[in-house]
This record gives C-alpha cells, structure tokens and sequence, in this order.
C-alpha cells in the first residue's frame, strides 16, 4: 500500500470513530499519530506528537483564541447584548418584520465583540425572543431569525474560525478580519430582505413594533451602540493601524470589553468567574482540535495525499469553478454532521493544497468557505445555533425552527454566490492595506 | 466509583481555576506591555510569560473540557443506539483514547526530563521550560484519568443493564 493510499484510508478511519462519537480531537490525534508511526516510526510518531501540543499549547500567536473567546463570554455574561437589541430596536422596531431587522442587526453589531455564533445566539435569544413574543411575532420565524443571524458574528471580526483558517493556512488573520467585514455586511441585508419579505407577504407573521420618535432613536444608539463602536475601533482599528498584533488586539479587546462591562456595572464577581471559566473550558476544546490537527496534517503531509490531491483536481478536464462548487458541497455536507470549528481544522489540509493548486485566493477561499460552514449551525442533525435557541425558547419544537431556517440558507447560498461571481466583495477591503 | 468521580471533579475544578487565573494574567501582562511600549518602556519577557501562561491555561483546560463533555463529537448514530449498545461503543472509543492520550501524557514527561536535562530556558527571561512542560504532561495524565472515568460509567450501565435483564 503507497503512502497515498495510507492518506486516503485515513480519511475512512476518521469517518468511522467520528461516527462512533469519539471527540474530533481525540480522532484527528489517533489516526495522525498511528498513521505517522506507520509511515515512519512509533518512536517518531510519539516524539512529534508530543511536541505538537506543548508547541501548540505554549503558542503566542496561538494565545489569541483564548483571548478572544473570553473577549465574547465577558460581552455574554455582562448582557451587553441587551443595550444594542434596545438601539437596534428603538431604529427599526417600527418597520415591517421590525424586531426581526432589528435582531439581525443586533447580532451583526453583538458578531463585532464576539467571535462565537453559539454565544451570540444565546444571548440574543435570551434578549431578543421575548419581545418578539410580546408582539406575537411566528415563534418559527422569530427562532429561525435568531439562529440564523449568530452567524453573521463570524463574518464580523474578531472571528474564532477566521483565526483558525489563518493559523491552519498561514494567511494573514489581519486580512481575514478584513475580508469578512463587507460579506457579513451583505450576508446582513440579505437576512433583512428575507424578513422583511416573509412579513409583507404574510403581515401576521411579524407584525410591526412601537414608533419610537428620533429623539429617542438617536439617544439609544449613542447609549447602546457607542461602547461596542470604542470596543471595535479600539480592537479592530489598533490591529490595522500596526498598534498591535492580533494576539495582542485579543488582549486589548478582552481589557477593553472588562472595563465597559465594569464601568457600566453589569460584571459582578459571579459573572466575571463565569466569564472564566466558559473561556477556558472552550478555549480548551478549540486549542486540543488545534492540536490535533497538527499531528493529523503532519501525517497527511508525509502520506503525500494532500498535493496528490491537488495535482488531480488540476488535472481535471473541469473549470475551478466548479470543482470550487464540488468542495463547497462537501463542505455542506459534512457541515450537517460536523462542527464547524473542527470542519475547518480537518479539511483545511486538505482542501487548501487544491484551493492553491487552481489559482484561488487563500482570503478569498477561506471566506467563501467560512460561509459555507455557517450553514451547518443551521441546518439539521448538528445544527448548534437552533439547539441554543431551542434551549432557551423550550416552547418553540426544533423542529419548527429548523422549518423556519430554509429562506436564511437561500439568503447564504446567495451570498456565495455573489462572491464567487464577484470576488472583490471579499477582496477589495483587504486589497486596501 | 462516586468517590472516584468526586476526586475527579474536584482535580479538574481546582486546576481549571488555575487556568482561569493565567487567562487573566496573560491578558493584563500584554495589556500592561502595549501601555509601556507607549512609554518607551516595554515589559520585558512578555512573549515568554504570555507563552508560559498559555501553556497553563490549556493544558489544565484540556482535562476540564472532557469532563464537562465539552470536546465536540458527532453523536447522531450513537445517540440513536439502546443504551447498551451505546456504552459499548463508548467502551470501545474511550479505550483507545484513553490508550493515545496516556502515551501522550508519557512522551509528555519524558520530552520534559529531555529538556530539564539539557538546561532549555527561555530566551530573555531565562525562566527553565521543564516544568510548563511537565505541567502539559499533567494535563494529559488528568485527561487520561477522565477518560478511564468514563469507560468505567459505560462499563456500569452495561452491568446494570445486565443486571437489571437477569432480575
């Protein structure tokens, strides 16, 4: 058996204890390391293995990930989500679908202080739900809304998986940040139009909310909206500026998020521990897959497969286009079943040799890809984002919320499909620095 | 067995809470170095404090995570499975976890007594690396005893099952 033939029966091994619901990181760890040991040594194996995690573990650009997710859980426990749903609220709550524009704009803003579509569905459905309930909006389409909108906190920087597709890639995190901005943005108005529609077609579904005059519009935003704009441009403007890099713009935003959380008085000493100890239970679970996708993509690189792979997709008689379409299929695919967080560090690879090998642009890639992922929070058996929401509005069935879903993931397949037709909508903010 | 999963829960709370604290630590000590760059004084030895405290953080997160069932996993064949069935394949899965991540926490332990050996330190602070390292190969050896936990749970509903199927 060649080498490459080891690679891709691997790949079935993989498949068969994830099935058997081994942890992602506890498989990519044991078929890396027994396949590396039957490639090379076991003595070797064992030697890379442990090496990769105290490496991985005591990495500082790695150190960013904790930092930002406890940048997102101090935002969760301190319910900073509450005063930009009121902003938001207050702007739009008076349109047709209002508090449904008003939640996807709400989880866009909430998506710029934290990088977790489950946080964020969590905590708008905590903030949001019940007044939509209040105004007798569909619980299918006030649930689905949710759920589909803490994904838009992906696209927004600072974004865990972003982080993650750079540090598995090499691409610079700074230009992912950037890159993701304008499709989040247009991934925002899409949700909006598919609300908005969904409420003219059928007024009873969402009905509108209070007139708010301007007075108090523009005092809620300037109230609500003014400390997540200092925490972003503070972050987000430090790390373009060269103030900073992106681990230390993770620090930044944590210090800056604690201090707002604490001068506005919503942390108190139960909250922050909480904030904590979330932060380190997650970070944990991100940095174990991180390094267990380092033994397994060490493996995958001595077995060859990865470049053989790539060789073959360039060879074959098809436009990139559509072997792009193919991945994404996949990638939709193995979405339904699996994380999307571990989805990347698995297939990345993989995936990227091929993405290289046909011309692709590394940013541009791992956005079309990023977004692609978003669709499995949303889409059954794994569906996270609708399983939070499902926890916290225990009246509405999953799977009604699930139903409530399908114009979100035409609005998704949308956006990918503006992307691969016109790139620049990723590209040109990044093309910029 | 509950005396087991007490001890078990207790290690891993109070080692996690270890982790917390350098969570915290490590965003201060680089907040504090941005703030003294400022000043045309920055904190020396940051990179290797935040480095070390990083290495703190996961590596007494990692054996928390799994005893809070935090590690993603796919559920949806198992989880349609009779009980039995099910702890058996757990049985099966987390013995050969438990197998990969007590040679992990070995090689762990030894890759430490290589470098307390040859004297590694970091560079400016010159602070001795083998005991984050040991402190990882620690890590792995909580997560081993987590992971023998919960062979042992399955191992119990099989038997109960069993037990419960003779009456």
């Amino acid at each position: 058996m060649s080498s490459i033939h080891i690679g891709l029966l691997s790949i079935i091994v993989v498949f068969v204890f994830l099935f058997a619901r081994m942890p992602v990181a506890y498989v990519m760890v044991v078929v890396g390391m027994s396949g590396y040991a039957y490639l090379v040594s076991p003595k070797a194996a064992l030697s890379v293995s442990a090496s990769a995690m105290y490496d991985t573990f005591s990495s500082y650009s790695l150190i960013v990930i904790p930092l930002f997710v406890w940048m997102g859980y101090i935002a969760f426990h301190a319910g900073i989500s509450r005063r930009i749903y009121d902003a938001t609220y207050k702007v739009m709550g008076s349109l047709p679908a209002g508090l449904a524009l008003a939640t996807i704009a709400a989880c866009t803003a909430f998506g710029a202080i934290c990088g977790s579509t489950t946080a964020t569905a969590a905590t708008m459905s905590a903030v949001a739900l019940p007044e939509m309930k209040r105004y007798n909006y569909d619980s299918s389409l006030s649930t689905a809304t949710v759920a589909s909108s803490a994904i838009l906190g992906v696209m927004i920087p600072p974004s865990v998986i972003f982080i993650l597709y750079g540090i598995s890639t090499g691409a610079s995190i700074e230009r992912l940040f950037l890159a993701g901005i304008l499709p989040g943005i247009t991934l925002m108005l899409l949700f909006m139009f598919v609300a908005f529609i969904q409420a003219v077609i059928n007024p009873a579904l969402a009905p509108r909310g209070p007139k708010v005059g301007l007075k108090e519009k523009i005092k809620a935003v300037l109230t609500g909206g003014i400390e997540v704009i200092i925490i972003f441009i503070a972050v987000i403007g430090g790390l373009f500026a060269g103030w900073f890099t992106p681990t230390e713009a993770g620090a930044v935003g944590a210090f800056c998020t604690l201090i707002v959380a604490l001068v506005r008085r919503q942390l108190n000493w139960q909250k922050f521990t909480n904030s904590l100890n979330d932060s380190v239970r997650i970070s944990a679970m991100i940095m174990f897959l991180v390094a267990g996708a380092v033994i397994y993509g060490r493996f995958l690189a001595i077995s060859g497969l990865p470049m053989a792979m790539a060789s073959w997709a360039v060879a074959l008689p098809l436009p990139p286009v559509v072997i792009l379409i193919v991945i994404l299929f996949i990638y939709l695919i193995l979405g339904l079943f699996i994380d999307a967080l571990a989805l990347i560090l698995l297939t990345v690879p993989i995936f990227y040799p091929v993405a290289l090998n046909l011309g692709f642009d590394p940013i541009w890639f791992g956005v079309i890809i990023v977004l692609a992922l978003g669709m499995g929070v949303i889409t059954p058996p794994v569906g996270a984002n609708v399983y939070v929401v499902a926890g916290v509005e225990r009246e509405t069935p999953v799977m009604e919320i699930f139903k409530g879903t399908w114009p979100y993931l035409l609005a998704i397949f949308t956006c990918i499909a503006a992307l691969i037709v016109f790139p620049q909508i990723a590209l040109f903010l990044p093309g910029l620095i | 067995m509950e005396a087991l999963e007490k001890i078990v829960r207790k290690l891993t709370w109070r080692t996690s809470q270890l982790g917390q604290v350098a969570l915290a630590g490590a965003t201060f000590v680089i907040v504090a170095n941005i703030i003294m760059r400022f000043f045309g004084k920055p904190l020396p030895g940051t990179v290797e404090i935040a480095e070390i405290l990083g290495a703190v953080i996961l590596s007494l997160g990692v054996a928390y995570c799994a005893f809070m069932k935090g590690h993603i996993a796919v559920g949806v064949l198992v989880d349609n499975l009779s009980k039995r069935k099910e702890a058996a394949v757990d049985i099966i899965v987390g013995l050969i976890s438990l197998f990969f991540s007590g040679l992990l926490a070995w090689e762990t332990l030894v890759y430490a007594t290589r470098m307390m050996g040859r004297g590694y330190t970091t560079a400016h602070l010159q602070l001795p690396l083998y005991p984050v390292i040991y402190l990882v190969g620690f890590g792995f050896i909580m997560l081993t005893v987590v992971l023998l936990r919960d062979v042992v749970n399955s191992l119990l509903v099989i038997l109960q099952k069993k037990g419960s199927e003779a009456e």
